[in-house]
């Protein structure tokens, strides 16, 4: 037996699902003792030894991946660190008027280094997640054209979370070089901030500034932050065990044959996957937000109730939000406020007035952010076609606004009364349908296809051995809508600024006690799990 | 009085609460009968409950291979012994020594036949944790139930009555031939967890004075030489015997053309047929198993073989 066999590398791959009997019942708890019996100064790494510890359960040796990423972020930080500090030396040595030439080869220098440090990282991304999508295009282009030669297409063993820690560590760099951020000689609390174990698979994408000293200088548990963090992880579980799960053989299977059914069925698979995603991604965060909360931290939301949104801009705002963040400040706005890009929106205005003329620029940056978003989530033509949907998506919306509006005080239109705010959200629910079906297909050909059937063909006909493939009967339909109608009534209370927990807090302990008990046995009675459904990862943890 | 004292009897209150509601959904959830109609997931291995008790001679414990390989009506016509098999599909064998249990309340068994494939069926810590909460908790095993919950879940107690004719064996008569050599690829390494399994089926059939028997049934896809050599060690390591039906399928007369209904994973009802005369032979050399036929105790048997066999065969 290999020693990585006995000490359980890769052993423990269902432990990403937070739900699951080993997380919930065997490595939290573990963790949270561990925590508890530590000294104060202790604490810190038994957080950061749980973090390895899962890591290395979870994905074993590729490991690797996520020790170099941390020591590159600590290194490469500290080297800004000396460049930025010996710029600012060099520069105040010199009088005021001969500074710029200084200033400008120092900056060469930096600039060297961040994209230096930018492509190590993006690069190692790039070759374990894209290498293969790229090189099979490449052998495709070749075929087209007629040449026989072909290119080997490597197998990479792709490490869980590579996508999130990657991101992490990126901005992490950036914002030393930003002089946001200072660098951080203390290794350990660097390798915290990345690897901390329940946003290291899934995210949210945290922030050096915000996160890293919260961790570090972690206090001790109290008895108020584990209550209100099981109790999240308890709604997190809901809604991906009871909603999510249930959804997804219907889903896979509608998916996988989408020819066995009428049009009709493919606009069912597109909403429901579209709802399987947002309840297994959402709920996931729950417990991701619920257990550092058990620790006393507190990580950013990654979502803020998104079907709520009246435009896809809006969207965009309220799901996936560290990852829309991170696109904005280390994407969007250096390039759309770079001198060339600022040069341009200066002609453009001249030419296309106060508002379209800086959409010109934005348009270029917003171009690059959607299909960086679009292949961050996947190597394939689907995702960056669903990156480019969002685009067109959010660019026709900015360009019709003026138009839109003028329309609306020409037809007396009141834009905030409530039927048309739910016209405008129930618009936007439809248009991210549809960027969803495209999203899930096995291919940008198959959801062409779908998308196409959807619309010349929507019946609902199917054969009865296609409909047994379903696994979903009139009994899960409505356990689906009743729970869903249980987050809908939460999502509104929380949308008008009041809190659910807060109110939950404020109850007696009989009704706490009731409403804890209930929602615990609605999770165990109606949730998707045993041996009549198959275990789901969460679905962002293969990103 | 101190609030962490208080704090510390709230939470175990809560507990508390938690036990007696979990033992009070269960008594619902729990299936009243055996039958498919009563809730009863694994039907064919559920219906050694209704057996009546001390009559079965030899369990079989396994998964699918099990199942679709030992006809316990054949063996009885015959060699004249009882038979049941206890196996559900993708049994691990933490699965297995629960079945053990619950064949063994209300049976005597001479042999304990363990189908060898189980070894080679990964089971993770987690569901080695639930095991135990859900033995005692049987909600959390039967929750699907409420969409099939009637008024006398609330309040019967259960009655297993429904017998199974084939007495666990699932009956398969199409043929997909066997085509290519797709031998099992793994090392045949059994984990540690598995291997603790393993020891507690061997320690409870030692404590009960019950023989214990590993036999690999005939397959070409979940067999390979590295798990002949790990189930033979597994046998020795347990003091039992072993037996490889697929180093004697020559023996056995198989023909993997016309005798698998999904080319080589599992036997048809010919192959079925074959390896069953084989193997009650070898029971009947090396065991001492009694005849009851002729014994009127025993008549159902008579009447249920003649049924079976006549769709079988």
């Amino acid at each position: 037996m290999a020693l990585s066999e006995l000490l359980f590398a890769g052993r423990s791959p269902l432990l990403v699902a937070f739900f699951s009997v080993g997380y919930l019942f065997m490595f939290l708890p573990a963790v949270a003792l561990a925590f508890c019996l530590a000294p104060r100064r202790a604490r810190r790494m038994v957080l950061l030894g749980a973090s390895y510890v899962f890591y290395w359960l979870v994905s074993g040796t590729l490991i690797a991946y996520l020790l170099a990423t941390t020591l590159s972020a600590h290194y490469f930080g500290l080297w800004l660190d000396r460049l930025l500090r010996g710029r600012d030396e060099a520069l105040k040595a010199l009088p005021r008027d001969q500074r710029k030439p200084l200033r400008a080869q120092w900056q060469r220098k930096i600039r060297g280094v961040v994209a230096l440090a930018v492509v190590l990282h993006v690069g190692v991304l790039a070759l374990v997640k894209y290498s293969g999508f790229f090189l099979g295009n490449v052998n495709a282009l070749m075929e087209a054209v007629g040449l026989s030669l072909r290119l080997r297409i490597p197998a990479y063993l792709q490490p869980l979370g590579i996508s999130f820690f990657t991101l992490q560590a990126l901005s992490y760099i950036l914002d030393v070089c930003r002089g946001t951020q200072k660098a951080d000689d203390n290794l350990p609390r660097l390798a915290l901030f990345i690897a901390f174990f329940p946003q290291i698979v899934e995210g949210p994408i945290c922030r050096y500034g915000d996160t890293a000293a919260r961790l570090w200088d972690v206090g001790p548990m109290n008895l108020d932050d584990v209550k209100l963090g099981l109790q999240r992880i308890l709604y997190g579980a809901m809604k991906k065990v009871v909603i999510a799960d249930r959804l997804n053989r219907m889903v896979g299977a509608l998916f996988k044959t989408p020819d066995a059914y009428g049009g009709g069925f493919v606009a069912l698979a597109a909403v429901c996957y579209t709802v399987q995603l947002y309840m297994d991604f959402s709920g996931s965060m729950d417990a991701v937000c619920g257990t550092a909360q058990m620790f006393g931290v507190a990580m950013p939301e990654n979502f803020q109730r998104p079907f709520f949104a009246r435009t896809i801009s809006e969207f965009w705002q309220r799901w996936h939000i560290t990852l829309g963040a991170w696109l904005r400040d280390y994407l969007f706005y250096p390039i759309s406020t770079s001198g060339p890009m600022k040069a341009l929106t200066l002609k453009a205005r001249k030419r296309l007035g106060n508002h379209y003329g800086p959409l010109l620029a934005g348009a270029a940056a917003l171009f690059l952010v959607w299909l960086c978003n679009g292949l961050w989530h996947g190597a394939g033509w689907n995702y960056i076609f669903f990156g480019m949907y969002h685009f067109a998506l959010i660019l026709s919306g900015s360009l019709a606004a003026p138009l839109l509006r003028a329309a609306g005080d020409r037809l007396r239109i009141d834009g905030e009364r409530l039927p048309w705010r739910i016209a405008r959200t129930l618009r936007t629910c439809a248009l991210v349908v549809i960027g969803e079906l495209f999203f899930r297909a096995e291919t940008l050909g198959a959801g062409l296809h779908m998308f196409g059937r959807m619309v010349s063909d929507f019946s609902f006909s199917a054969k009865t051995a296609a409909l047994r493939e379903l696994h979903f009967d009139r009994y899960d339909a409505v356990i689906v809508l009743v729970t869903l109608a249980i987050v809908f009534a939460v999502s509104l209370v929380n949308e008008r600024g009041a809190s659910v927990r807060a109110w939950l807090k404020a109850r007696p302990t009989a009704v706490r006690w009731a409403l804890l008990y209930a929602l615990i046995f609605y999770i165990l009675i109606f949730g998707a799990y045993g041996h009549d459904y198959d275990a789901v990862i969460p679905l962002y943890a293969n990103y | 009085m101190r609030q962490s004292v208080k704090s510390a009897l709230g939470c175990a209150g809560f507990i508390l609460g938690l036990v007696a509601l979990l033992a009070l959904f269960s008594r619902v959830a729990l299936p009243k009968g055996n039958s498919a109609a009563d809730g009863m997931p694994n039907v064919p291995a559920s219906g050694i409950d209704a057996e009546p008790p001390g009559t079965i001679d030899v369990i079989f414990v396994g998964d699918s291979e099990c199942y679709y390989t030992f006809m316990p009506l054949l063996l009885w016509r015959e060699q004249g012994f009882t038979s049941y098999v206890c196996a559900t599909p993708s049994q691990t064998l933490n699965q297995t020594v629960r079945w053990l249990r619950r064949a063994c309340k209300n049976q005597s068994p001479k042999l304990i036949v363990l189908e060898t494939d189980a070894l080679y069926t990964g089971i993770n810590y987690g569901d080695a944790l639930l095991d135990p909460v859900e033995r005692a908790f049987p909600l959390l095993e039967h929750h699907n139930r409420w969409k099939d919950l009637r008024w006398r879940d609330f309040w019967a107690e259960p009655e297993y009555r429904h017998i199974v004719r084939d007495k666990g064996y699932v009956y398969n008569d199409e043929t997909v031939a066997f085509e290519t050599a797709a031998a099992a690829e793994d090392d045949g390494y059994v984990g540690r967890l598995r291997s603790a399994y393993l020891r507690q089926i061997g320690d409870y059939c030692r404590e009960h004075g019950i023989p214990l028997l590993l036999v690999s049934a005939p397959s070409m896809v979940t067999w390979s030489d590295a798990r002949l050599v790990s189930a033979s060690r597994a046998a020795q390591s347990l003091g039992a015997d072993y037996l490889d039906l697929n180093a004697l399928s020559d023996e056995i007369g198989l023909d993997w053309r016309n005798d698998t209904f999904d080319q080589g994973y599992h036997l048809n009802v010919s192959g079925a047929t074959k390896a069953t005369t084989y193997f009650g032979q070898y029971l009947s050399r090396h065991y001492s198993l009694p005849d009851h036929r002729g014994d009127k105790a025993y008549k159902a048997w008579n009447k249920a073989a003649k049924k079976a066999l006549k769709d079988a065969i």
